[in-house]
């Protein structure tokens, strides 16, 4: 065998484990997806006639899935500035040195490391409107209360705010380790340039975080489009569906409605629109470098 | 060049008893891959059924009690009862078990979600022959869920019981407000406008809401059905389920009366969730609860003076909204015929020792219960097990029945009625939009 | 202390307080009788403290089986992606094969694939072969993260060619090459692509929560999700079993605290 072919061999046989997995639950059911997305395929199996475009044209045509899409989209609008912005702003403090830092640290950042169903659980418990703690201090406080997944007009930021005590602890870390990357000498040379603190902070710090922003934002707002647990397990869509993401709806109508095909369909036009984020995003991000 | 070797050479044996370790725990684990969740036999020699119900109410403890009952009474058989979520996690992992090969051996199935499963081949049909071996026979249950449980002429499911919308009033508050009669239970209230004075009296009486309604989920399509059928509204879709048969200004008076009771008359909270309206009731804060009456065991264990009524006549016909359980065999990829002799055994004793299960708050399905003496003096179910004759189900059609999109949908809109989000024609129109829509898609195919 | 830095310190003090009381509250709930957790209004204290709602939870539920399906898949996913993505990140990197090029392109392009969008099919095509309901349908799924190909690849690039060419001098093979000298030397990749790959597992909800259906195979956010009490509701006992599912993840974390850190940032990095 000539060299080359035996670097191929070798090269093949170490890629292979991870092609073999990959190939069968990642792209193969790319390309089964797509013929079931053109198929009126349902759960409980049976026959698959071929339609065509059908359930393509059926999800555009379908208010469900535009409102869902605009719940993915409006809960991604109502994090991820919270997010970006206290976690920047709770690394800052962090950062200046203080005795007790790790314990923050960990206190924040513990939510992270718990899944979906218990972050749900307890903060569905919070937001229970006779029982729980959060309307409890309210009506003490005399303080209108809610009835806060319950009623449409609170139950997203209700659902964004437990989605902010679960995740903030993950962009407090990143912006803390960028601030720790920036060396001491920018601070000291504008210092000696005059400049205080909050000229500091948006001349050095914040330009400087700029890689670290990047990553938060792009990081973020995938996640939040793809929002399905939290919303399935704490309203379930509800108030009168004003919180039903698209992950969500694509799972009720290819699991609990049977259609496949059209869950599959649906699927796709939401990958393209991630696709068209992510694509968006890069290009952003990288003009400005 | 050597110092490295023997640096890595160290760190390498404790990567390799690493790595080593791990493999373990992956052969262990793909040798478990192989397993499943399916029943199996246990060791003994007793034959292990896979139960699935979806009893988180009071109910639940009275189900507790009769599987622990069947397994005590014989030493062949063990049944392990899982409770999975109300709604329709329930039901998608029904379908989705099943059709994966993993059913369960038996599962409960509400009998407006016939329609629905029948023809899906989900369920199997039952041996007529097998339940006349334990003692069981057509002609001993009542006569509406039977007809329901059938399909096409064959028989999908065993009725278990009847569970209507009622009552619950607690006698305290009733009390005081007047409300009682010489004989100790409610005086009967006739009429929307009497209903509200009754539960306003009960808040002035000391009660933080005159009602607990949920307002959540589908118990508001649950209420709306009640009122529309009291309307002298009749069926709402033709029976293929193809058309609309919805009366406007009906559908609209019964969404009205929602608002009056949350918004207009304030007797009842505008969002109210399941757990809050049980606890408001179980904690004397609410002097009527409009529910089903599967919450008797939690409010006797609670030990709270309350009693059950009949559900109110607001208008002109008496009805109310029901449901059914009921037994039901999933379809197995291999059919056991020692296992569906199991079942069947285990289906027999529920039936015959109904009377723990009606303690629950049910009507039980089988007649010799009904008929026995012990049941006819149980209370409070006494007071309301007249119920069965006016009850109004679902459209026995493919997409609906209990926790269907027909339901949700209904729920959804008649929800933001009790809010205050939609008007009642708001509400019944989103109500109608949906309902239409559903008329003019295609059932699931087989 | 400046005026500033006590602000500061101030400030994050009570936000970490505020950041505990979701669970704090949780653990008072857990630790009253049934009947004082829905008091109204809310209190903190309770005239008896009880741990009834735990004993409940543990001995009739499913939750000590929950937490056993979540440790095996767990530990095989988080063993598998390291093994096989190291592998794989390894050849990207070292080993000059012919269309290494288009194999990188075409493993990169899975990082933009969102699971979300691939259940549906996926889910028919696990049934297909028959591991709806196994550990294999968990596991197998979640074993290729093109990410995690990527952390190693980048790793494996800065690592100078000096230690690879003498051992290859020497004789060695490329598998002893790799796993001799390359993998001691990434621990850092490795402790990176191993905590993300657990805590993603452990956590997973929306494909645990379509390909199981039994309630003895569930992980436990799906049982949490999934399964009720059998006796009403009862949030003693909800938030005991919350808290006894959030115990093991936060054990690892106070534990694994420095490693999780760095594993999060440098991973980023």
């Amino acid at each position: 065998m000539s060299r080359q072919a035996r670097i191929d061999l070798h090269g093949y046989a170490f890629v292979l484990p991870f092609l073999i997995v990959y190939g069968l639950f990642t792209l193969w059911p790319i390309i089964a997806g797509l013929r079931m997305s053109f198929s009126n395929v349902s759960l409980l199996g049976g026959s698959s006639p071929f339609v065509g475009f059908q359930n393509y044209s059926q999800a555009l045509h379908d208010p469900a899935f535009w409102a869902a899409l605009w719940h993915s989209v409006e809960f991604t609008i109502i994090t991820t500035p919270p997010l970006v912005v206290l976690g920047l702003a709770l690394a800052l403090l962090a950062n200046r040195a203080l005795p007790g830092r790790s314990l923050f640290r960990m206190a924040i950042f513990a939510p992270f490391v718990l899944p979906v169903t218990v972050v749900t659980l307890v903060w569905g418990w919070l937001y229970e409107p006779s029982f729980g703690l959060i309307n409890g201090y309210l009506a003490q406080l005399h303080l209108p209360t809610f009835g806060w997944l319950t009623d449409t007009r609170t139950a997203m930021p209700a659902v964004a705010i437990t989605t902010i005590w679960w995740t903030l602890g993950f962009n407090f870390l990143l912006y803390l380790a960028g601030l720790q990357a920036i060396p001491r000498e920018y601070y000291e040379a504008s210092a000696v340039d005059g400049a205080n603190a909050w000229d500091q902070l948006w001349h050095v710090t914040i330009p400087l975080l700029k890689r670290t922003t990047v990553i938060v934002l792009i990081l973020q707002v995938l996640a939040s489009l793809k929002v399905f647990g939290q919303i399935y397990a704490m309203t379930g869509g509800g108030p009168d569906f004003s919180t039903r993401s698209e992950v969500e709806y694509v799972y009720e109508q290819g699991f609990t409605a049977y259609h496949l095909g059209y869950a599959a369909a649906m699927s796709y036009l939401f990958f393209i629109v991630l696709l068209a984020v992510s694509a968006f995003q890069f290009r952003l991000f990288a003009r400005r470098r | 060049m050597n110092r490295t070797h023997q640096t890595l050479n160290r760190q390498s044996v404790t990567r390799r008893s690493f790595l080593s370790g791990s493999l373990a725990v992956g052969a262990a684990a793909a040798v478990a891959a192989c397993a499943s969740g399916s029943g199996s036999a246990s060791p003994g020699g007793k034959m292990t059924l896979q139960y699935w119900n979806l009893f988180s109410g009071g109910d639940g403890t009275r189900m507790v009690e009769l599987v622990n009952g069947f397994n005590k009474s014989q030493k062949d058989i063990q049944v392990k009862a899982t409770t999975l979520t109300w709604g329709t996690p329930y039901y998608t992992k029904l379908t989705t078990s099943t059709i994966a090969g993993q059913a369960p051996d038996v599962a409960i199935m509400h009998l407006s979600r016939m329609a629905s499963f029948a023809p899906t081949g989900i369920i199997t049909e039952i041996d007529g022959g097998l339940m006349s071996k334990y003692g069981l026979a057509a002609g001993q249950f009542s006569p509406k869920p039977w007809q329901m449980a059938h399909s096409n002429g064959q028989l999908m499911a065993i009725p278990l019981d009847t569970h209507p919308m009622v009552m619950y009033y607690n006698k305290t508050l009733a009390q005081k407000a007047g409300l009682l009669g010489p004989d100790g239970l409610l005086k009967p209230i006739t009429g929307a406008d009497a209903l509200v004075s009754a539960f306003k009296s009960t808040m002035s009486a000391g009660a933080k809401w005159g009602v607990a309604i949920d307002t959540e989920d589908v118990n508001p399509w649950r209420l709306w059905t009640a009122l529309y059928a009291q309307l002298g509204g009749g069926a709402i879709v033709s029976p293929d389920g193809k058309q609309v048969l919805l009366d406007d200004s009906t559908g609209v008076e019964a969404a009205s009366f929602m608002r009056e009771l949350s918004l207009v008359a304030k007797v009842t909270g505008p969002a109210t969730d399941y757990p809050a309206a049980v606890a408001l009731f179980g904690n004397q804060k609410a002097g009527f609860f409009l529910n089903g009456e599967w919450e008797v065991t939690t409010y006797q264990t609670d030990g709270i003076p309350f009693d059950v009524t009949l559900f109110p006549q607001v208008y002109g016909n008496p009805a109310t909204w029901s449901d059914s359980h009921s037994f039901v065999i999933p379809h197995q990829r291999s059919a056991s015929p020692d296992r569906l002799d199991a079942v069947m055994q285990f289906i027999s004793y529920v039936q015959k020792n109904a009377i723990t299960w009606a303690k629950g708050g049910h009507i039980p399905a089988y007649t010799p219960v009904v008929q026995n003496p012990a049941y006819q003096a149980l209370l409070p179910q006494a007071h309301y097990h007249a119920e069965a004759d006016h009850v109004v189900y679902d459209p026995q059609v493919w997409y609906s029945g209990a926790a269907s999109t027909l339901e949700t949908d209904a729920g959804a809109a008649f929800q933001s009625v009790f809010s205050g989000h939609l008007t009642p024609a708001q509400g019944y129109a989103q109500f109608k939009t949906a309902l239409q829509q559903l008329t003019a898609q295609k059932p699931p195919q087989i | 202390m400046r005026p500033s830095a006590v602000i500061a310190f101030l400030v994050l003090f009570l936000v970490s307080l505020l950041w505990v009381v979701p669970l704090a509250w949780a653990v008072d709930t857990s630790l009253k009788p049934e009947g004082q957790t829905t008091s109204i209004p809310p209190s903190w204290t309770s005239p008896r403290w009880t741990i009834d709602a735990y004993l409940q939870v543990l001995s009739n539920g499913d939750l000590p089986r929950w937490f056993f399906n979540s440790a095996v898949t767990s530990a095989v996913i988080t063993v598998g992606t390291v093994v096989f993505a190291s592998l794989a990140g390894y050849a990207l990197s070292r080993i000059p094969f012919r269309g290494r090029a288009m194999v990188f392109w075409l493993i990169m392009a899975g990082i933009m694939i969102p699971v979300e969008a691939l259940v549906v099919p996926l889910f028919y095509e696990v049934n297909s072969l028959n591991l709806v309901n196994t550990y294999g349908g968990i596991i197998l799924p979640q074993l290729a993260s093109p990410i995690a190909v990527f952390i190693f690849k980048q790793y494996f690039d800065g690592i100078p060619r000096e230690y690879e060419e003498a051992a290859i001098l020497d004789g060695a093979s490329r598998f002893r090459v790799y796993w001799r000298i390359w993998m001691p030397l990434s621990m850092p990749a490795v402790a990176t692509v191993a905590i993300l790959a657990f805590i993603a597992s452990w956590n997973n909800f929306l494909w645990p929560l379509i390909v199981i259906t039994g309630s003895n195979m569930m992980t436990i956010p799906v049982g949490l999700a999934s399964v009720q009490s059998s006796y009403g509701i009862q949030y003693a006992q909800i938030m005991a079993s919350t808290i006894l599912a959030a115990l093991p993840m936060l054990v690892v974390f106070a534990f694994f605290q420095r490693q999780i850190v760095q594993g999060v940032t440098g991973g980023v990095k």
